[in-house]
């Protein structure tokens, strides 16, 4: 008869081990096939012949290659002169006064970045058009639309909400007692910014600095559309040119692609080491001080708050100020909301608008939209158990988590368009790109989205709950099953608003869909800007209201349902 | 003593000596409302005695001018007039009051070493650092800390961390000094160290102190007078008042 500790043993054997072999054989036959292969077979046509290093030095391809950065440099820096200052307003309040105005902006904040690429384009081209609604309102027809101007104006719409989010974020890390602490003792407000407030931002900071950089690196989207062609051709499009556009090059394209992976790679690798740059002895601290101020708020919290008390509003200075900051962190957010969507929703031509809706229903539309739907949801599959198998992994051997997250936050650092490209002369002659895949469109879209997903599910993963696991061991309970009283609760609810989320991003993704689209595969993007680029501007209207939506309801599903959970788990702490 | 009557006052107006008063003193936090009548000199090392979650750290957060920057969900509403040695000065901004505040966990400053965080006021003020460096070994010296100028703040204990704390409030020499709950999170052993270099310091350097606690055994052994709530229900508005009165 077997003892209770030899029947946990063969458990152990039976159902981890199995499931950590299947994990890492995913992981290996994934990542081998998607990521490391194809970028070698890169790297080695790259090399391929014995003058392969002076083609890449090629005068036409460096000026793209300086193009390319400088654009990004530019739309960062001005991302950043923009957004930290909202930040540091935005995270300043939500520390010190955690108000629903402040809750409320950063929301909105989300949700400007969760409009998809191709509606902003869309967008911004119907407002400031030749034929747009700034010159039906002024009579002037804005001339920097198809010019660099205006992919860096998109790249900061875009990244603005981002550098919002981490800088308010990191700005709630630092203790309201400690800016307190230092104003009793004579630090004005420059003061108290730079020595309480920017240790807390700098790590936050550089990160998204990187990141901001290598996004506008690898935006394809914003360039093809809202750039116009050779003068603002970044080494994205230079791809997609030689790959899909005249003649074929898939020469000149390796050549490209080389080097856009080298102005990306390159900081991520440092992102990725930066992380181990924060030092601990500083969260610690912090974690200890978080835990104190929560007891002690308890005491007021509590209170029921009188309403003849909240409604006095006096007009003296301190009131208006008290209602301009709320407005002016609503409007903000809201303002560049409606740049990028208010396109949409004013057709320049309303009744062929409204033809286009009910002929694009009834036919040309509902395919584009059904293969979209499939691609997203295949995306959304295969990125969850590749997700699942590495979060898995990282649970259950502590010693393998650097390594699993350093590999699971390289595709970061690789577009899909390079991506796209090692895949198509890795596996190429297996499987046409010109006759449409959507699993190829789907592996490359899994792989983009991946290093997002395991952020969030790696934060989770790696803080066990080893206290209430030993105490379901001692209740007989075997690891697999205590994981899944334990752990799963706390894993489900990011796992599905990230099943959700890679739903929506695959949606608006145009850039896999460019590769390896054929004649009877054309997803709605790619049917968007084609339409668009027959002057058909109505139809993608239609297209773009449908997409936005979609996107807009995925996403608040998501977040209902993140909510749902949260409460539950609330309910059984309580 | 009545338990409704206010704190008589304990010094004259006119006084040479350093004192801190605290007149018609009204706090209105959401539907509660506190009130204080207050009168503290240099000599006396006042408690205010209290459940937590009673209302005790609302008024030193609102001597010192900070009673809105802490997070709360309601916001303080305040009347009444505060006096620092004849000088009025809660209109004053939390920079320009002249008080020093130890926070329950010392609020202090992680990216800075620990002689950096007892020398942070004197840098605001522009002093040398040269003579910051030496002023802060000085208070370390004095609160048994001797030789920890370049640690690290993560590294202390929390008696040690209050020790820092309390030294980088008392080297600007302020003219109140209020301490929030500064035993509550030091076991036995610590609480009698501490409380007994408090006591020291304010011999030496005697200052207006008011501390805060829910502990008697502080009170007992730290404070010269206790102040505690007695508590009634305002009818008409509905609300709470919580009045400081002098403890037996």
């Amino acid at each position: 008869m077997l003892t209770q500790t030899e029947l946990g043993r063969n458990q152990k054997f039976s159902s981890e081990w199995v499931l950590s072999v299947f994990a890492v054989l995913i992981l290996v036959f994934f990542f081998s096939l998607s990521f490391f292969i194809p970028l070698s077979t890169l790297f080695t046509r790259a090399f391929g012949s014995s003058q392969g290093s002076l083609r890449l030095l090629d005068p036409s391809l460096i000026k793209v290659v300086k193009f390319t950065v400088f654009q990004a440099l530019l739309s960062t820096a001005l991302s950043l002169t923009f957004g930290v200052p909202i930040g540091v307003w935005l995270g300043r309040i939500q520390s010190h006064q955690s108000k629903m105005s402040s809750r409320l902006s950063l929301k909105l904040w989300q949700i400007v970045y969760s409009v998809p690429t191709l509606i902003a384009a869309l967008s911004l081209i119907q407002i400031f058009g030749r034929r747009g609604f700034f010159f039906g309102l002024t009579g002037i027809s804005p001339t920097w639309l198809y010019t660099t101007s205006a992919v860096v104006f998109a790249h900061v719409l875009f990244n603005v909400p981002l550098v919002v989010s981490v800088v308010a974020n990191a700005m709630s890390e630092c203790p309201p007692e400690q800016s307190a602490a230092a104003r009793v003792l004579g630090a004005r407000s420059l003061v108290r910014f730079w020595e309480i407030e920017r240790p807390y931002l700098q790590n936050a900071l550089f990160q998204v600095s990187l990141q901001i950089y290598s996004l506008c690196i690898m935006s394809f989207t914003l360039v093809l559309i809202l750039g116009g062609g050779p003068p603002v051709e970044t080494l994205e499009t230079q791809i997609f040119t030689h790959l899909r556009y005249g003649t074929l090059n898939v020469r000149g394209a390796i050549k490209v692609a080389f080097w856009q992976l080298c102005v990306t790679l390159m900081p991520w690798v440092l992102l990725h080491f930066s992380g181990f740059w924060r030092s601990s002895r500083q969260l610690n601290y912090r974690v200890n001080y978080r835990v104190k101020r929560s007891e002690r708020s308890g005491g007021f919290n509590r209170l029921k708050e009188l309403p003849a008390h909240l409604a006095e509003v006096r007009f003296d200075r301190k009131s208006l100020v008290g209602l301009l900051q709320p407005s002016l962190l609503i409007l903000i957010p809201l303002g560049v909301l409606v740049i990028l969507t208010a396109g949409l929703w004013f057709p320049l031509q309303p009744s062929s608008w409204i033809s286009s809706w009910r002929s694009l229903l009834s036919d040309e539309l509902f395919q584009p939209l059904v293969q979209s739907f499939e691609i997203a949801l295949l995306t959304a599959v295969i990125s969850l158990i590749v997700i699942l198998c590495g979060a898995w992994i990282a649970w259950r051997y502590v010693r393998l988590r650097s390594l699993v997250s350093f590999f699971y936050s390289l595709p970061a650092g690789v577009s899909v368009l390079v991506l796209g490209l090692s895949i198509w002369i890795t596996w190429g002659k297996w499987i046409d790109p010109f006759s449409g895949s959507v699993l190829l469109i789907a592996v490359v879209q899994s792989v983009t989205v991946i290093p997002l997903g395991f952020r969030v599910i790696y934060s989770i993963a790696s803080t066990r709950q080893d206290v209430l696991l030993s105490a379901a061991s001692v209740l007989g309970a075997s690891r697999l099953i205590a994981f899944v009283a334990i752990e799963w609760p706390r894993w489900r609810g990011p796992l599905l608003r990230f099943f959700l989320l890679s739903i929506s991003l695959s949606l608006g993704e145009l850039a896999a869909v460019s590769l390896f689209y054929s004649e009877t595969l054309v997803p709605l993007p790619l049917w968007m800007s084609r339409v668009m680029g027959r002057y058909r501007f109505e139809d993608a209207m239609v297209a773009g209201q449908i997409l936005l939506v979609t996107s807009f309801l995925i996403q608040g599903l998501a977040s209902v349902r993140l909510k749902k959970v949260a409460n539950r788990e609330l309910e059984v702490q309580q | 003593m009545n338990p409704a009557q206010p704190v008589p006052p304990v010094l004259p107006v006119h006084s040479n000596l350093r004192y801190f008063e605290a007149r018609n003193v009204e706090l209105t936090i959401a539907a509660l409302c506190l009130k204080a009548n207050v009168k503290v000199s240099e000599q006396e090392r006042v408690a205010i005695q209290g459940a937590s979650g009673t209302g005790k750290s609302s008024f030193l957060r609102y001597f010192a001018g900070i009673q809105n920057e802490l997070g709360s969900q309601s916001r303080v509403e305040s009347e009444g007039e505060l006096w620092l040695s004849g000088v009025r000065i809660d209109q004053l901004s939390p920079e320009n009051r002249d008080i020093g505040l130890v926070f329950q966990d010392g609020a202090l400053f992680p990216a800075l070493s620990v002689g950096e965080n007892v020398s942070f006021g004197l840098k605001v003020r522009h002093v040398s650092k040269i003579e910051r460096l030496k002023q802060a070994e000085e208070w370390l010296k004095k609160v048994g800390l001797d030789g920890f100028s370049g640690r690290s703040v993560s590294d202390l204990s929390g008696g040690e961390r209050q020790r820092v704390a309390l030294a980088r409030t008392l080297i600007l020499r302020p003219k109140l000094l209020l301490l929030d709950e500064p035993f509550s999170a030091l076991d036995a052993e610590l609480k009698v160290g501490l409380r007994e270099l408090i006591r020291q310091l304010h011999e030496e350097f005697p200052v207006p102190l008011i501390f805060v606690s829910h502990d008697l055994t502080d009170v007992e052994n730290l404070a010269t007078r206790c102040l505690r709530f007695h508590e009634t229900t305002d009818l008409k508005s509905q609300r709470i008042v919580r009045e400081l009165v002098e403890s037996n």
